[in-house]
Parts: C-alpha cells; structure tokens; sequence
C-alpha cells in the first residue's frame, strides 16, 4: 500500500515536469518553518561523550528531511527552564528543539527533548528516549527529528529509523556484513570471516536478510534471522549466486546464477523452492529488479556489447532496452516503475567524474541526471521511494550519500573505513 | 517571505490558532518504555547476538606488480600456471594471452587431463557490484574454454568469480587495476 501511495505521490510530481525534463523534479513546497537545535547546559549532558554528535546528528537529519529551515544557533539552554521566546523570535526561530542527554551508570543512553514553538510561546512537546547502549545514540537522534517532523504535520521521515544493511571488503577474500542506521554512523557486525557479499533485506519489517557466502567451497545464498541469530542455506550455485530483489511479499526473489557458468537472472519462490529461469543470453545479465507489478523486472545485460539497462516480461524471452543514454550502464535498481542506474561516463574508466546516477521512467521519456561529480554508485531506493541512498567517492574521500528526490536535493555524511562492496535499505 | 504551500498552512493554523491550544504534549510513558514504540532497539539487542563467523581462505603472496605464477606438485611432477590478464570491461583473450592459455595448458596436460582446477575470476575495482562479478565469472569461463580446447576435461574444471574482491594490490593505479583483471588458476594436488 505505501508502494502505490508513494508511487501516486511520485507520478503526480512528475507530472508536474513530464513538459521538461530538465525541470526540477518537484518545486519547493514553500515555506519551511526554522528550527534550531540547542543543547542543554546541564552536568549530565555537559559529560555526555556522545551529547555533541547527537546535536549535529539532529540538525542534520532535521536539514536532509527538507522539511525546515535548520538554524545554527551557539546558545545553550537549561533543560529544566523555559526558553526565552523573544530571544528566538529575534532571529526567526520557528521552533527550538532542548535536548539532553544522559548516560547511564550501567549500560544506556538516555535523549530527551522539549519542543517550543516562538509563535506559541509555548513548550509543545516534551518526550524522553532511551535506548539500552550508548552507541545506538544515532537511532535516537532520528526519532527525535522524526518527532520534531511529526509536530509540524510535514511527510512522513520515518525511513530515518531503517537500517541499512552492506558488506564491506576489508582485506582480500574478505569481508564483513554490516547493519547500519542511515548515515552509517551507527555499524554492528553481524557476519564476518571468508568473503561474505550482497547482502539484501529479506523483509519489510527487516528481520532475516539474505547473502551469499564463499564459505561452503561454492557461492552459497544465506538466510539470517536477526532475532534467533540462526542462518540457513537457501541455495548453491557454481560461478555466482546473488539475491538481486525479494518480491514485496517477500516470497520471491530474483537471483543472479551461473549454474552452467553463465550469469542468468533466475526468480526463485520461496514456498515452492523452485527457480524458474527469466533471462537466456549467453553473455552478462545481471542485477534483476521487480518493477511496479512484479511481472516485469529491470536489469543489467551486455547483450549490445556493453553493459546496459533492459527490461524483460516474466515469462517472455525478449527484452527491451530501457536506456538509450550512455555506452556503460552497469547498475540498477528500482521502485515502482522508476529505475534509477548507474553511468560510467568517459571514455575510459580512469579520468574523472567516472560514474553518475541517472533517474528515469519505464513509461515515459523522463531522464534526471542526480549527480555530476565523482564516483556515485550502489544507489538504492527508500522503501517509501522518496530518497536515494548510494555511496560516493571523490578526491579519495567515501560518503553516504543521500538524494531527497521530492526536494531536489542530496546529503554527504563521511564514512571512515573500509571499501563497500554492496548495500542494501 | 512569500508563505505558500502545506507548511503554511501548518504555521498559520499554529499562529492563529495559538489560543485554542493549550495543552503540552508530553508524553510520559515514553520516558520509561524504551526508545521505540515500534521495537527498534529490541532488534538492536537481538543484532548483538548475530555473529556468524567462518574461518577460511586461501592467502597468496608475492609482489603484485609480477604477474602471479601457481606451482603445484602431482605424482612428482611440477604443474606451473600462469594467470591470466584482461583488457578493461572484457572477457576475451588478448593475443599474448591465448599463448600463455595453451602454456598453462601444456603445463596442466603433462601430469594429465583429469587435473582437478578451480579458476578464479577477478575484476579491477572499477563496474558496480553484481556486474563485476559475473565478469569475473566469464572471465575465469573464458580461461575454463580454453584449457578445454587443449584437451583438459571440462568436468574436472571448477569456477568461481571473486568480483573486485581479490585485489592484489590496491593502489590507484593504471598497473594496480591492469594486475586485478585476471583469471587465477589453482591446480588442486
């Protein structure tokens, strides 16, 4: 149901700008009330080791929702009195947000917020999170904006509270997979030893994950569930076996498999335990994903000589090629009947601004170029289809980064180690 | 500031309407519930208890910018292979490659063709994620043709692709990403 209620609110605003495809994909929803963050003065907070990164956490994720104008103020404010209006009113302040943090003696944190609305003159909110270790602070910092968010009655930000799931190479045949919040600020090894790869959400709720391990001698496609820390084997496969997709149901997925050494997208059932072979070609196709009614899929194949972006019926033996732009396309992924892909631009691979993201529809001419410098891949649908999350790397720097499509806007959060091999939201 | 669209709305409902609301939201349970009403950091526990680890793996050593030389013994005799290397984005042999193919099949062949093989395809650390591995794959499917050609039996050829993440070097380098697109074999005793 949030598919197709996400998917109207897309075709509406595209829409807008079907006329021109150069157009923002949506205007500027209007004014935006300002909010700024100001910290608590008191002992607890002051000796919190994490009370700074939760204040920048907050403004930022405040800034990436699009919803408000994030003020950066220098002031500190006691928790426990009001706030001084007029000093706010001063600057143009909408809204101030007080919060304090706390660290247990034992193990935990502890945010709590107080919401004032300058207009109001009036404290309008006051809410308390805990959480039971204090280095899941990042996961309190996007409730409390998710909660700031609520109050002005703006979207939805809840995707703020997913995680993201990625495998990271941290030597050679090795990797480890990671869950994540959002911003990778939070990260909590789950697997690791051998080379563990693709990991992808298996659910909505995101309890048990799919991966593939090299641990078993062949590529093996694992399943994982996050609460009994029990895995199973789903399937083997010589050469490579990756899940691509899991249906919105969750009982189908699309693999990439190379039982006869050649890489095919195969839907696999999860009642019936049966793979049914979707794609034939005797070079490269990969990277299957479920369009809107999942009878269609989009992927990968260098069937014209290089990698680029097709679409096949379930059932049918021909595909169609999606994108006419670009001579290497070589990633993919999709909500709805939007695709968003990856474009080696250049003549070769190894000047600059190699790879950018591209937007388009599988029913329209619409094409959106989403970035223009750097390497920009792994880019990843919200569930709610309102975001992008992919990883970006420039001047040998590496980032999360993160498109806001409704806002026409993108956000860089650093990350500090390791390569990512895949990601998965 | 022109005040257009549904956040006006919003505020001017707060402006306005700043006397009909008197009331402080507060809610108090939260303070002793836990941080998420939708059972976020009961997941967060269970993840502490989710460490699968495996202890494998294969090492190979040596200097990078060699091209890497496999020397296995069978029955007494010596069985020395050389990788394969590819061009960017590309599964085919390149000319100096088929003759070094049919060395390392000569190689193979001299203990016999039932020599158990596993060739390894890998890629530079350029290409996204899943297409890189099924280029490794080809690659390593290419190499797999040629010993077959030779006379190796196909049967006793095993393949695995390793994608971008076998590097034997990682520097940013056009030499460091040449010596990534190649085709290991690992001869089995």
């Amino acid at each position: 149901m949030l598919r197709v209620l996400g998917l109207l609110i897309f075709l509406y605003q595209f829409a807008i700008s079907a006329a021109d495809v150069s157009m923002e994909i949506v205007k500027n929803a209007g004014y935006k009330p300002s909010v700024a963050v100001v910290s608590s003065t008191d002992a607890a907070n002051m000796q919190s080791k994490f009370a700074g990164e939760v204040h920048k956490l907050l403004e930022k994720d405040l800034e990436v929702s699009g919803h408000f104008n994030v003020k950066s103020v220098s002031a500190q404010h006691n928790f426990n009195s009001n706030i001084n209006y007029y000093e706010f009113k001063k600057l143009n302040i909408d809204l101030v947000a007080n919060i304090t943090t706390e660290q247990s003696v034992f193990e935990g944190f502890i945010l709590k917020l107080k919401l004032y609305d300058t207009n109001l003159n009036q404290l309008v909110l006051e809410k308390s999170f805990n959480s039971a270790k204090d280095d899941r602070y990042p996961f309190l910092a996007h409730r409390v904006a998710i909660e700031i968010n609520n109050y002005v009655k703006a979207p939805s930000i809840d995707w703020m509270e997913r995680f993201v799931i990625f495998s990271r190479y941290t030597t050679p045949k090795e990797s480890q997979i990671v869950i994540a919040d959002y911003t990778l600020t939070f990260q909590k090894v789950v697997v690791q030893s051998g080379l563990n790869i693709f990991p992808k959400w298996a659910d909505n709720v995101q309890e048990n994950f799919y991966y593939t391990t090299y641990n078993f001698g062949v590529p093996t496609l694992m399943k994982v569930n996050i609460f009994t820390a029990q895995s199973q084997k789903i399937a083997q496969s010589d050469g490579m076996l990756v899940c691509s997709d899991v249906s919105n149901d969750g009982k189908k997925l699309l693999v990439t498999m190379a039982p006869n050494s050649q890489p095919d997208i195969y839907e696999y059932n999860t009642i019936s335990k049966n793979f049914t072979k979707i794609t034939d070609y005797s070079g490269i196709d990969v990277n299957g994903h479920y369009l809107e009614d999942e009878r269609s899929i989009v992927f990968v194949s260098d069937r014209l000589g290089n990698p680029n972006i097709f679409t096949q019926k379930i059932g049918d033996r021909g595909a169609s090629r999606l994108v006419y732009h670009g001579k290497n396309n070589n990633s993919a992924n999709t909500f709805g009947n939007f695709v968003v892909y990856t474009s080696r631009e250049g003549d070769n691979a190894f000047g600059k601004n190699n790879f950018n993201l591209y937007l388009v529809s599988t029913q329209s001419s619409f094409i959106k170029k989403l970035t223009t410098s750097g390497m920009n891949q792994f880019p990843k649908f919200s569930k709610d289809g309102e975001s992008i999350v992919f990883i970006k790397t420039e001047n040998e720097r590496s980032y999360v980064g993160i498109i806001r499509l409704n806002h026409d806007k993108s956000f860089l959060f650093p990350l500090s180690k390791g390569s990512i091999q895949s990601i998965d939201w | 500031m022109k005040k257009i669209g549904l956040y006006s709305v919003v505020l001017a409902a707060l402006l306005v309407g700043g006397c009909t609301q008197k009331s402080v939201q507060v809610d108090s349970d939260s303070v002793s519930t836990g941080a998420h009403s939708n059972g976020l950091d009961s997941k967060l526990n269970a993840m502490d208890n989710v460490k699968l680890d495996f202890v494998e793996g294969l090492s190979d050593g040596g200097d990078w910018r060699n091209d890497r030389v496999f020397s296995t013994m069978i029955d007494g005799k010596l069985v020395q292979v050389t990788s394969l290397y590819f061009p960017f984005d590309k599964f085919h042999l390149t000319e100096d490659m088929v003759t070094r193919a049919k060395t390392n099949s000569q190689s193979i062949l001299a203990v016999g063709r039932d020599v158990k093989i596993t060739l390894e395809g890998n890629t530079d650390e350029w290409g996204t994620d899943e297409y890189n591995y099924a280029l490794g794959l080809k690659r390593a499917n290419t190499a797999k043709q040629a010993l077959v050609n030779d006379g190796v039996n196909a049967a006793t050829i095993a393949m695995v692709s390793l994608g971008e993440g076998n590097p034997v070097c990682t520097e940013k380098s056009q030499k460091c990403w040449q010596m990534n697109r190649r085709v290991d074999y690992k001869v089995m005793p």
